[in-house]
């Protein structure tokens, strides 16, 4: 089963690469691109840090371990799920039918049959930082927490993707909350404080998938880990939920959307 | 004048299909004002310094409502115009009409901004006059503010045209405009306002074009300058333009003969 | 009468990379392309004069289109002369472009997203025409074409034929001395098709607007064109009136029938019988020889016919048939 779907994936990455070399410079830049992308940010932070040491209880290396997380989950979700963010591109423009067909899970394949060969840079980026700043006794740890932070981010897609079953035209709208949500992620969640603080542990799901996480590999709190867990397997449930209510409406033609 | 009143008409109206883009950022720019704002708060709270870099906690709020103001006042991107064109064959559509390729792309661009004023930036300016209390400058720094965001508009023209003109050669060049955007981000002040980086840092950026767009014209609105700067400002960010129209006319030559097979 | 268009030994050679299917085969092409060379003109020489609807047919890949390409400003020769409205097309661009109509069958020149009322009015404004000249001339299109509703709904929802009238009409609002037609009736029913020949035959009895037409459509260019150029292989095989060639090679018809009942085998002078099985005939007719209504009048009295399609010889033949005479020219 897991050879099968690592077969099939293989597939998919050879698709995407090929495509890519269709325009060698283009392709090229693209991979230095995602990198140079990070490093930004990286050098954002560092000029941050050089100057204040400490934000909202936080230092360098937490917020390098906050990246090499992000990127991780980012680009693992992009190299084995490259539909996560065409979800709501999908049902609009009635593409589903196709997956419909198949006698498979039809999120799952929605999600497994594309792969975004950039993410792979990401990917790299992310295993470096977490060398530099990772210690060996938190490995298994960190593993665990890079699986969590992933799958919310893919329910988060799959959430904001479904909003296409019901509005029909949510291609930016879905796109612009999962980008929204990941650059709240992309900050100390200690600056937070109050009311937003607790949206972003709830409505919005960010300050799992980067500040919990970084809070627990600096100091573990049974608790906390345990409420990520919980947290992991509540969105992930609500997620699919939603996506197969929205494709009950799909199938039984309710969508108002026609295309011509 | 009727040629290009017709076009940017064509990018306005464009534009108004394309609104659902517009109530995006609706959500976009409230949201990315409150990440700075608890990132500041707390920054300004922990080191329990009154300014910093040169910013007041308040001013350095207000830094990042004025970096969303030009932000979308100045947004740009023609180059993804011109590839997309480029790579399905429709740019002879343009190049069949009896008007230079740069100044069509420009009316349609200048008729999208004022779209963009009418129904994103008056909001935002309204929002931040009554409920943010940003302060106002005097009516002279005002102006040169106004000018100074006109400029930048026609910088950031000129300048992704030339970013743009690569496609001719690529055909692809989403990757590069990628590489733009983050560095764009990060010189032009939107990620942090420049006063952060080391003097030498920021002497050199003075010759640059980036912090023509974004960091200057904040801080005219801001009067962090003496009136004799900004009049060095204004011209040097007047030369940025010359000098990218020329690359920009230079260059298309080039591109056009390229993509017309010229040379075969 | 004067001529128009003055084209002098044009030729064009494409560079274009190949590359073989399959992931190492892509890699490999990042490092490595290997081009080939394409000659797609070979020294083409022709004149138009004003006025004139001159036909521009051949087989795909035979030139027309980089012809087009040439005469619409957007392609640089790799040698020759090219004089069309006094200019030279690639080199003076946008004072050339202005008294130019172009429409192409495959690209997109309409606002995608935007009614195409909208294009029309940014004709007005980018060629600069009086409003009330304006109006008379889009009234006079739209009445003909019958785009009076279509015209207000966005491009993106229109059928390819109304597109192409759309078109059309954004290609001639502005008057143009010279229109190029590069496949106009792509995607037109054949009613569509009447009205949109008749149009163009209009337009240019009333404008004087010379017409070049480029298309695979035997009928077509026998609707429109008094004067037809054959390109073929990147040369120019037949240069000159429509009717001296057709009497020579269109002196052929194809008669398909379908028949109700089984058939005897089918026989008559001056006919050759292509194809025949139980319930389908196909013949070739002579009409230098025999009159079609002859031929029909046979079969009618002969068999129980279901059907009968009358048709021309497919432009490839007739350049074949060219070919074969003796020395490639007629």
């Amino acid at each position: 089963m897991v050879v099968n779907h690592l077969r099939v994936h293989w597939e998919y990455l050879k698709v995407a690469l090929s495509t890519a070399m269709e325009y060698k410079i283009n392709f090229i830049i693209q991979v230095l691109a995602m990198v140079f992308n990070d490093v930004v940010w990286i050098i954002f932070w560092l000029i941050f840090f050089n100057r204040f040491q400490n934000v909202g209880g936080w230092v360098l290396g937490d917020m390098l371990m906050l990246y090499a997380i992000i990127t991780l989950s980012y680009g693992l979700s992009s190299v084995f799920f490259g539909n996560r963010n065409r979800i709501a591109e999908i049902v609009n423009q009635g593409k589903l039918d196709f997956y419909l067909a198949l006698p498979k899970n039809v999120l799952f394949h929605v999600l497994i049959s594309r792969s975004s060969f950039y993410g792979l840079g990401d990917v790299v980026f992310g295993i470096i930082l977490a060398f530099i700043v990772l210690s060996l006794a938190s490995l298994s740890l960190f593993l665990i927490l890079v699986l969590a932070s992933t799958s919310i981010l893919l329910s988060v897609a799959i959430l904001s993707g479904s909003l296409a079953f019901f509005f029909g035209n949510a291609e930016a709208t879905s796109r612009n909350i999962f980008m929204g949500t990941l650059s709240l992620a992309s900050y100390p969640l200690s600056v937070y404080q109050g009311v937003t603080k607790f949206i972003l542990l709830t409505i919005i799901p960010a300050g799992f998938i980067s500040g919990v996480p970084v809070e627990l590999l600096k100091s573990f709190n049974a608790q906390w880990f345990w409420l990520t867990i919980g947290f992991v397997v509540l969105i992930f449930s609500i997620a699919t939920f939603v996506f197969y209510r929205g494709l009950k409406k799909y199938e039984s033609g309710n969508l108002m959307y026609v295309r011509t | 004048m009727g040629k290009f009143s017709g076009l940017s008409r064509m990018g306005f109206k464009t534009g108004i299909v394309y609104r659902a883009h517009f109530f995006v950022s609706l959500i976009k720019i409230p949201l990315t004002l409150v990440v700075f704002f608890y990132l500041w708060r707390s920054i300004f709270m922990f080191s329990g310094e009154e300014i910093i870099q040169g910013y007041t906690f308040a001013e350095m709020f207000i830094y990042y409502v004025l970096s969303m103001l030009v932000g979308t006042l100045i947004y740009c991107d023609v180059d993804a115009w011109m590839n997309e064109g480029i790579k399905d064959g429709d740019v002879v559509g343009d190049f069949l009409r009896p008007v230079t390729y740069m100044k069509q792309l420009f009316c349609q661009y200048f008729g999208l901004r004022e779209l963009t004023f009418l129904i994103e930036v008056i909001p935002i300016m309204v929002v931040s006059l009554f409920f943010l209390n940003v302060p106002l400058p005097s009516l002279l720094f005002g102006m040169l503010f106004i000018l100074a965001v006109f400029l930048a508009i026609l910088l950031n023209y000129f300048f992704t045209f030339c970013v743009g003109l690569t496609a001719f050669w690529l055909k692809e060049i989403q990757g590069i405009r990628r590489v733009k955007t983050a560095v764009m981000a990060f010189l032009e002040g939107a990620l942090i306002p420049l006063t952060f980086f080391p003097l030498i840092f920021q002497s050199v950026f003075k010759y640059l074009p980036f912090q023509y767009l974004r960091f200057v014209p904040i801080n005219i609105f801001l009067e962090k300058y003496a009136l004799s700067e900004v009049v060095v400002l204004l011209s040097i960010q007047t030369v940025w333009i010359l000098i990218f129209f020329f690359i920009a006319k230079t260059v298309f030559k080039l591109a056009f003969r390229k993509f017309a097979g010229a040379g075969i | 009468m004067t001529s128009i268009i003055t084209v002098k030994n044009l030729k064009k050679v494409y560079k274009t990379h190949t590359r073989k299917e399959g992931l190492s085969n892509a890699i490999k092409s990042l490092f490595n392309r290997k081009y080939e060379y394409k000659q797609a003109l070979k020294g083409i020489s022709f004149e138009i004069e004003e006025g004139e609807i001159v036909g521009f047919i051949g087989p795909n890949g035979a030139g027309k289109s980089t012809t087009i390409k040439a005469l619409s400003g957007f392609l640089y020769p790799t040698s020759g002369e090219v004089v069309s409205l006094g200019f030279t097309p690639w080199k003076d661009r946008v004072d050339y472009v202005a008294n130019l109509g172009v429409v192409l069958g495959q690209k997109a020149q309409l606002w995608w997203d935007l009614p195409a009322i909208d294009t029309f009015y940014l004709s007005k404004d980018v060629y600069g025409i009086k409003e009330s000249t304006f109006k008379s001339r889009l009234n006079f299109m739209v009445k003909l074409l019958d785009l009076e509703k279509v015209m207000h709904t966005p491009v993106r929802d229109m059928s390819l034929g109304e597109r192409m009238k759309c078109k059309l009409v954004a290609a001639l609002l502005h008057n143009p001395k010279l229109v190029l037609l590069d496949e106009p009736s792509i995607g037109l029913d054949v009613i569509a098709k009447d009205k949109f020949r008749d149009f163009i035959k209009l337009v240019n009895k009333k404008y004087k607007t010379t017409f070049i037409i480029t298309t695979h459509d035997m009928q077509e260019i026998e609707r429109l064109c008094k004067k037809i150029i054959i390109i073929n292989n990147g040369q120019i095989v037949y240069d000159g009136l429509l009717k001296d060639i057709k009497k020579k090679y269109l002196s052929n018809k194809f008669i398909d029938v379908k028949l109700e009942t089984k058939g005897e085998k089918f026989k008559l002078r001056y006919c050759k019988v292509v194809e025949q099985n139980e319930y389908e005939i196909k013949i070739e007719v002579n009409t230098t020889k025999i009159k079609v209504k002859e031929v029909i009048n046979s079969l009618l009295s002969n068999y129980d016919v279901a059907d009968i399609l009358i048709s021309d010889p497919p432009i490839e033949t007739i350049i074949q048939q060219i070919f074969r005479s003796k020395d490639g020219k007629v």
